[in-house]
């Protein structure tokens, strides 16, 4: 045991008080190192497996329950998680819900009335007001109009164009005391519509029974009347691959919204319009992107304030 | 003790060259990327003192040949993204009608460094060429799509001069300085049905 060191002196002995120094064994290193990781392992598989069971509901009743919450924070995580949703391939049955894009197409529709109204009090009361009740306002308002702005952006995501009458009423919408944000809303309620256009295609590669299903849904809102029906109606003629000749009374004309907003004084809209006309196709289109190959750059460019 | 004082002084060398070195990596690596000015670039004001010739009388009081120049030397007129996207969408579509003039110019290497140009911290107006490089390509594209429309360039007619003047201008893009401009451009005149 105590064997003669290199130099052949005799080991010396360890000093008092302290263990003998030994290395460690095969047995001492597993433990190590396979104890904390079977432990990492076992909370990463259980929070995987909570997440699995609970978290992974984000069917439309828990994106409209989100939307409704009166707590902003769960409002906009479920905005956040609905917007994320919309653009996954995988997330057809979401798209193609023709309910759920009705009931977006509600919220939407209260969203901006409600946007309205407010930012006419707000311009109506905007002189009596002092710097930290306007800060409060505008705050107010900003919320108001992120709300509609999205729900115009989700319901251009959808398969389904149930949002052609209200994207196309904010395109044309031009009575806001807001010039700048309102400005915002209508690039991004003609970006919306073409994004509509272009994945309304999605609904001709869906299988034959569920194009029925989604027709005989469309076809009973149809007939329910009120906004809903007015919404399905146009979806339903929309997403006939001929529409019908001449348009029914209450089809709202894409082309000839497109045609307005390709005549409007904002050069970026006009720009947006020569793309967004892509996806929409009709007699009008053609002549449409002619004239806007000769756009003389007339009108202005507003700059919107961040 | 002499050794030792060549080893210090060696050893102090090699610590000002490393450190030499190590002060140049890390210019190289914080350096701001800074965008180089186009060399082309005509400064517009540098043309203006020669286009008026006061002693003479209108059409002569203006030096034709300098508009000309200056005419180079100009961005599109406003409105340009407009008609821009139009053409895209018209050659997407396939369109007889597309205006190949307008396509041309979306094909001119040089317009485009003028289209798009950008402000830098400092003030300096220079071009983006990252941005103006993307629109050649995307014309090029836009080209080769409408081009693929047998129909549309039949209507045309393939001896049609605006045509002609699109060709040139792909073969001209063939010999851009911009690697990726210039096999673009190849791909596309050989997708013209050009050699």
């Amino acid at each position: 045991m105590d064997s003669p060191t290199a130099n052949g002196s005799a080991p010396t002995e360890p000093a008092k008080g302290l263990p003998p120094v030994a290395p460690p064994s095969g047995r001492f290193i597993i433990q190590l190192f396979l104890v904390p990781g079977l432990i990492v392992a076992v909370v990463v598989l259980g929070l995987l497996g909570i997440g699995y069971l609970f978290g992974s509901n984000h069917g439309p009743d828990h994106f409209l329950r989100q939307l409704d919450s009166g707590n902003a924070d769960i409002r906009w995580r479920g905005a956040s998680d609905l917007a994320q949703d919309l653009k996954r391939p995988e997330s057809v049955a979401l798209r193609s819900d023709a309910k759920f894009a009705l009931d977006l197409a509600e919220r939407l529709r209260s969203a901006l009335a409600d946007l309205n109204q407010s930012e006419k009090e707000s311009a109506a009361r905007g002189g009596k007001l002092t710097p930290k009740e306007q800060a409060e306002a505008k705050k107010l308002l900003s919320a108001k109009r992120d709300l509609a702005q999205f729900l115009a952006a989700a319901l251009g995501d959808f398969v389904i164009p149930v949002g052609v009458p209200l994207l196309t009423e904010m395109a044309l919408f031009n009575d806001s005391p807001d010039l700048p944000n309102n400005t915002l809303q209508r690039r991004k309620a003609v970006w919306a519509l073409g994004n509509l256009g272009e994945n309304i295609k999605g609904f001709h590669k869906l299988t034959a029974e569920q194009q029925t299903s989604i027709r005989e849904f469309l076809q009973e809102e149809a007939k329910t009347g009120g906004d809903r029906a007015h919404w399905a109606a146009n979806a339903l003629f929309y997403l006939e691959k001929q529409p019908p000749s001449p348009v029914p009374e209450g089809i709202v004309q894409v082309d000839q919204v497109l045609a307005k907003c390709a005549r409007d004084e904002d050069r970026y809209l006009r720009a947006q319009v020569a793309l967004v006309l892509n996806f929409w196709d009709s007699p009008l289109v053609e002549p449409l992107l002619l004239e806007l190959a000769r756009d003389d750059g007339h009108g202005t460019l507003p700059k919107i304030p961040d | 003790m002499a050794t030792d004082t060549k080893t210090v002084q060696r050893g102090l060398l090699l610590l000002v060259l490393v450190g030499i070195v190590a002060g140049t990596v890390l210019v190289i690596m914080l350096r701001r990327p800074g965008r180089a000015e186009p060399t082309h670039a005509t400064r517009i004001e540098t043309l203006a003192p020669f286009l008026v010739v006061p002693q003479t009388g209108f059409p002569a009081t203006v030096t034709w040949a300098s508009l000309v120049k200056l005419g180079e030397a100009l961005p599109s007129a406003p409105g340009w993204e407009i008609r821009y996207t139009a053409t895209r969408v018209l050659a997407l579509r396939g369109s007889a009608k597309i205006p190949l003039d307008i396509l041309c110019e979306m094909l001119d290497e040089f317009r485009q460094l003028r289209n798009f140009q950008t402000k830098l911290a400092n003030g300096k107006i220079i071009a983006d060429e990252a941005a103006a490089q993307q629109e050649v390509l995307i014309a090029l594209k836009a080209v080769a799509e409408w081009h693929g429309h047998a129909d549309a360039v039949k209507a045309v007619g393939p001896d049609n001069a605006e045509l002609q003047k699109v060709y040139s201008a792909v073969e001209k893009l063939k010999s851009s300085s911009n690697n990726v401009v210039r096999t673009r451009a190849q791909e596309t005149y050989l997708s013209l049905g050009k050699r």
